[in-house]
Parts: structure tokens; sequence; C-alpha cells
């Protein structure tokens, strides 16, 4: 079995640079297309012709992905176009963007593709699986939860689409990177349970849930489109339906769908067939929180209940869930981080198990040749980052500067607005040399009315001293001309302060003369003893 | 869950088993009960030492059938003997690696075992029992499921 699905695998390997044997003629002309215009080619895809496209995408990524494996070389032939980031499957519509987003991202993928598992954070099925596919235990609630893997089948359906595991029509179903396909359950199941780890139960290679995906949607609606009964069949509902709307037929419509309370007094109904006689609308408290809750509904809490456990579809642990949000971010091993040197530049994003394994690896490691380099460029495009602030920096300034001594030189430098300046300047000159010559004649106003009420006093007293100084003179001249006249006849040339003319040409009487004395010798006196005030 | 999940496979089982018959020399003796089955099983081709002898096999299925392996072993009856292989104890316990925990895969159905211990009547052409059968006969207590064993012989 083993060896004719590697040989199988041998043959898609081969088709892959060329595309695979049935590839549609539009595929292959974008190929072309892509090879002369390099990726990513300006790709619009309808929504209308994307099962067909799809469906050789998810091959593409399934054989691309085992590929990238360990041998390098068919991987490098092939990530360009193949690698998984460009053929992500999700549930939503595909749109032009992701996949010119993916385009760009696939070059940075090259080798290491394989921890490129999904763009998404919780890599692996991308589909949601029905609740029931999450394996919750009895305990914690699953009670309220319709067991889509218990669903009868009206008819025996292709014998294709039968899980391997469970040989029921798939539920949720999953495929595994070597292209086998199970029931989301019955796969965690058997790798939760097998030591290894994971292997494939068909042909037993390695399996990483996170490398598995949801199965193409041309399965999903053939398994959708089974018709089923209605789980109450056995009470006598006798309606068949897809099993697509099974669940809200049994949950919703259903007129089977309640039992009445096995105690005959209450009137209410209940969900599930009660094991006992007692009334199920009893309150208790919950097992695991404070609530108090009517045993019927006991289930439906347990599953909300924060206290509960819920399994993590990631790593398939059952945690508390209000510990859901913490675990995630922490915790759970199958969720997509970034490397650990992702601040050094590495690229490359693994679930976190694998973060030490890839961190050992890593070329971004700082220990490495190849880390230290990188480490080295870094710190020199750190210095040129700091470097070219600095010019920056000291441009600005010096633009300051410059500004500056525009200001300073002003006109010659800057005929623009020099005349402007002038004017500006020379008005503010002109008003201040206005205040200053009016301060100034004031002040000389202030000066001189201060010199003539000092001088004034002075002048007077001296004219009052001259006055004094005079008749003194008078006097001293009388008494003189006396003593003269009294002893003229003795010594007639005794003084020579008095003029030998006077004296001899007019002999008037002394008494009229002081008065015309006075007036003459005030002058002369003027003239030769006092200083001129 | 667990339990519904084995009665559920077992029925199917049964179901493809009665719709679509077994393989010649397999042949279902009781597979009424969901949880424990017989087969009675003889070599096809003329090894001296199986050829016209039939043998049966005990099918125990666990709750956790198909994830975990079924318990078979070879009835210990008048007209069923024991089969006489070097990797098959005369109390009846199989040494083989598909019914261990780490051979077995869900994949594998009752048929399937039936078929691999076939085969590997078939190919055997030593006459003897495994290395220390008597000492394990007489002083095993554990389930087979529990034992250890060392699958180191690929030629048989």
């Amino acid at each position: 079995m083993s060896s004719a699905s590697q040989r199988r695998r041998r043959d898609e390997d081969d088709y892959i640079p060329f595309g695979p044997p049935s590839l549609p003629s539009t595929q292959t002309h974008l190929d072309n297309m892509s090879s002369e215009l390099g990726w990513p080619p300006p790709v619009t895809m309808s929504d209308s012709s994307d099962e067909e496209f799809r469906d050789h995408r998810t091959n593409a990524r399934r054989i691309s992905r085992r590929n990238h494996m360990p041998h390098g070389v068919d991987g490098l032939m092939n990530n360009g176009r193949y690698s998984p980031d460009v053929y992500s499957v999700t549930s939503d519509p595909p749109s032009q963007t992701p996949m010119l987003d993916a385009g760009m991202q696939s070059q940075y993928a090259g080798i290491h593709s394989q921890y490129y598992a999904a763009r998404t954070p919780n890599p692996g099925p991308q589909i949601k699986p029905h609740l029931s596919s999450l394996d919750i235990p009895r305990r914690y609630g699953s009670n309220a939860i319709l067991d889509m893997y218990a669903l009868t089948y009206v008819t025996d359906p292709d014998p294709n689409l039968l899980c391997p595991i469970c040989h029921d029509p798939l539920v949720d179903p999953v495929t595994t990177p070597c292209d086998h396909t199970f029931c989301y359950r019955c796969l965690r199941r058997s790798m939760a349970s097998s030591p290894a780890g994971g292997a494939c139960p068909i042909d037993r290679e390695a399996l990483l849930w996170t490398d598995c995906s949801s199965s193409i949607r041309l399965i999903r609606t053939q398994l959708n489109n089974l018709i089923v009964k209605c789980p109450h069949h056995g009470r006598g509902c006798e309606e068949e339906m897809r099993r697509e709307v099974v669940e809200r037929h049994a949950t919703m419509e259903c007129s089977f769908r309640e039992y009445p309370c096995p105690d005959a007094e209450c009137s209410k109904t209940i969900r599930y067939k009660a094991t006992d006689d007692k009334c199920q609308h009893q309150e208790n408290s919950c097992t695991f929180c404070d609530a108090i809750i009517e045993d019927a509904d006991l289930d439906i809490h347990l599953l909300q209940c924060p206290k509960s456990k819920t399994r993590c579809a990631g790593c398939w642990m059952l945690i508390l869930r209000e510990q859901e949000d913490g675990h995630k971010n922490l915790d759970c091993d199958a969720i997509e981080v970034g490397c650990r040197f992702q601040a050094a530049g590495c690229p490359v994003r693994v679930i976190r198990q694998h973060q030490e394994l890839h961190a050992l690896s890593c070329p971004f490691h700082p220990d490495s040749p190849s880390g230290a380099i990188i480490r080295s460029q870094r710190e020199l495009i750190e210095t040129y980052g700091s470097l070219g602030s600095q010019l920056r920096h000291l441009r600005a300034k010096q633009e300051e500067m410059n500004r500056r001594l525009d200001l300073v030189a002003g006109p010659s430098t800057r005929p623009g607005d020099s005349k402007f300046r002038d004017s500006r300047a020379m008005q503010d000159l002109d008003a201040g040399f206005e205040e200053v010559h009016h301060n100034l004649s004031h002040l000389e106003a202030r000066q001189s009315m201060w010199m003539v009420n000092q001088i004034m006093p002075v002048r007077e007293e001296v004219a009052e001293l001259r006055n004094t100084n005079n008749v003194l003179r008078m006097q001293v001249n009388y008494l003189l001309n006396r003593a003269r006249e009294e002893g003229g006849h003795a010594r007639p040339t005794s003084s020579g302060t008095t003029r030998p003319t006077s004296m001899g040409s007019d002999a008037p009487p002394p008494e009229p003369m002081p008065p015309m004395m006075r007036q003459r010798r005030r002058s002369s006196a003027a003239d030769v003893d006092l200083p001129r005030l | 869950m667990a339990t519904s999940m084995r009665t559920k496979r077992v029925a199917k089982e049964r179901q493809k088993i009665d719709k679509f018959g077994l393989p010649p020399g397999i042949e279902l003796v009781d597979g009424n009960d969901l949880k424990e089955w017989l087969f009675d099983i003889r070599v096809l081709d003329n090894n001296p030492l199986y050829n016209g002898n039939v043998y049966q096999l005990k099918f125990v299925f666990s709750d956790s059938y198909p994830i975990e392996p079924p318990e078979v072993t070879f009835v210990d009856r008048p007209a069923r003997p024991v089969p006489m292989h070097p990797h098959i104890y005369s109390n009846g316990i199989i040494c083989l690696d598909l019914l261990g925990n780490q051979g077995w895969s869900p994949v594998q159905s009752a048929e399937s075992v039936c078929m691999s211990i076939q085969s590997m009547l078939t190919s055997n052409n030593k006459n003897e029992r495994p290395p220390g059968d008597e000492e394990f006969v007489r002083g095993n207590k554990q389930r087979p499921r529990d034992i250890e064993f060392l699958y180191h012989d690929n030629t048989v």
C-alpha cells in the first residue's frame, strides 16, 4: 500500500514544475506569464471558477508541503509557485489581494516554508470544526451537543467518502500532507493516542497536526449533501434531510426533540431522555462554579461555564474555559509564533512547539556565524541611521544659524526685504533721535532755569556788596580827603591813590565832592579791583 | 462516547462482513457481541506445520477501539489448538507489532488483522515456540496489550 502511494507521489512530484497534468489552460497561461513577468503575476480570480482552481491549489499545496520537508532541491524548484502560502485554503472567498500578499511572502518563505504552514495564527485545518469534533467529555457538557459522528445515513454513501478510521462518512474532513483524509475527531484521537506523537494511520508517515488542512470544498459539499435521518428517528420523527441542516432541525424544528419531564407533576420538557424518575427542573449548583442551574440545563451551562473545561483546537488539551485566551497566548504548542530572533530580522513563523528547535538552526541566531554577520550589519545600519539623524540635526542647526546671520547682515545679503527693513530701522532711529532731542532740550531748559534761580540771589548780593564797598570807599576817600586837608599843607602829595590832576584842577568844597567822586571811583574800581561776576 | 465509537465501528465491520464476506480461510464464528468476536482461521497453502488445522482467534475490542488495538489471542481448545510459531506463545498470546500500541493503526480492522496473522502463519517454517515460552506462560498475569514486546524479528 505504501509503495503504491509513494510511486503515485513521485509521479505527482515530477509534474509539479510544469503544473499538474490536468491543469486548465488558463493556469498554464498564468504560469507562462509569471515566468515572464516574475512573481506575483497580476492574477484576477473570479469566485465562480474558484472550485476548480482551488482543487489544484490545495493539491499543489499539500504536495509542496511534502516536498519542502527535507529534500531541498525539489522544494527550491517549486516554492516560487507552489509554496503553501500561495495556496492557502480558507473558508473565505478568494480575493485578489491575499493572493498578491501571499506571493510577496513566498519570496521570503524559501526552504523555510515548512515553518510557513499558514498565515493565520492557528495553523492546521482552517475551517472551524463542529463542536462535537472537539471530543469534549460528557462531564463538561458534551451532552448538549448534537453528535455529528452518530448520525444515521439513509443510503449507503459512496465508500470513498468514508473515514478509514470510523468507517462512517467523514465529519469535518481533514487531509494530511500525505494526502489521506480522515474525520477531524478520528484523526485527532488517533494522533493523541499514538505514543510517537503522530503518524498518518494509513502510511505511517510522520505527521504534524499543524500541517494538516481542511479538505477541499468538493469533498465537503458532497458530504454536506448526504441524506441523514433525524437523530430523533427512534422516537418517531420520519424526516430525512441533508446533513448540512440536520443540526438546525434536530435542535430547533423537530417536534420530537423534547421529552416530558419524568416527574408527572412537572409540566416542563427536557431535551434528553431521563435516566430516572426525578424531576429534572430542580435547581442545583453547578459542579464547577457557583451558578445555580436547573438540572435540565446543566449541560448547556457547562458549555459556557468558565470553570468548565473545553478542548483547545490547537493542541487538543482540555483547558479551563476561562484560561482559554491565556493558554492560546502563552502555552499552546500549536499556535504560530514568531522566531525568537524576530528582532534580529528572522521572518520565520513557527508553531510554539518548534520555536526552540528553529532557534537552534535559525540563521539569525546571534551565536551562529551568519547571525554574527547579520548582527554586525545591523549595527552598521544602526550607526548609519544615527549618523543620518545627527546629520539632519546639524543641517537644521546650520539653517537656523544662516537665518540669524541674514538677520544681522540684513540688507546687503538679503536684498529682497532690505528696503522694508531699512525704512523700519530709519523710522525707529528717527523716533529715537526725536525723543532724545526732546529730552535734551527739556533738560537744557531745566538747567538754565536752575542756573538763573541760583545766580539771581548771588548777583543781588554782589550788587549789594559792591554798593557797600563803594560806600566804604567814599567814606575812606572822604576821610582821607579830610585828613589831607587837615595836614595837606604839610604834605600835599602824600597819597598815590588820588589823581594829582583832579586834586590840582578843581578845588570844590569837600561836601559836594563825594557823590561825584563816588561815581567816578566806582567805575574805576570796577575796572581795577573787583572781579567781574 | 468512546463506547459508542467502538460499537458503531464494530457494527460497521460486522455489516461489511455480512455483505461482502471474508477472504478465504477466515470465518467469523461468533460475531453477535459487539465486544468479543471469534474467528476460525486456516492457512491456504501446503505449509506442513499448519496444513489441515483450523485455529481460532479471539478478538476483544476495548472501548477505545479502533483508536486502541483489539486484544487478539489464539484460543486453546481441543479442536482448536494454538499454532506452533516462534512468535506465538503456547497460551495463545501473539507477539505481533500490529497488535501493540506502536504498530497499531486505527485504519486496521478485525479482517485485516486476521489476514496479517494468516500470512504470519503461512510464511513461517519453524516448528518452535518463542524463547522463554514456558516461563512466560507460567509467570504472565498481564493482559496481552500491557506486555511490552520487543519486535525484533522481521522475517516472519
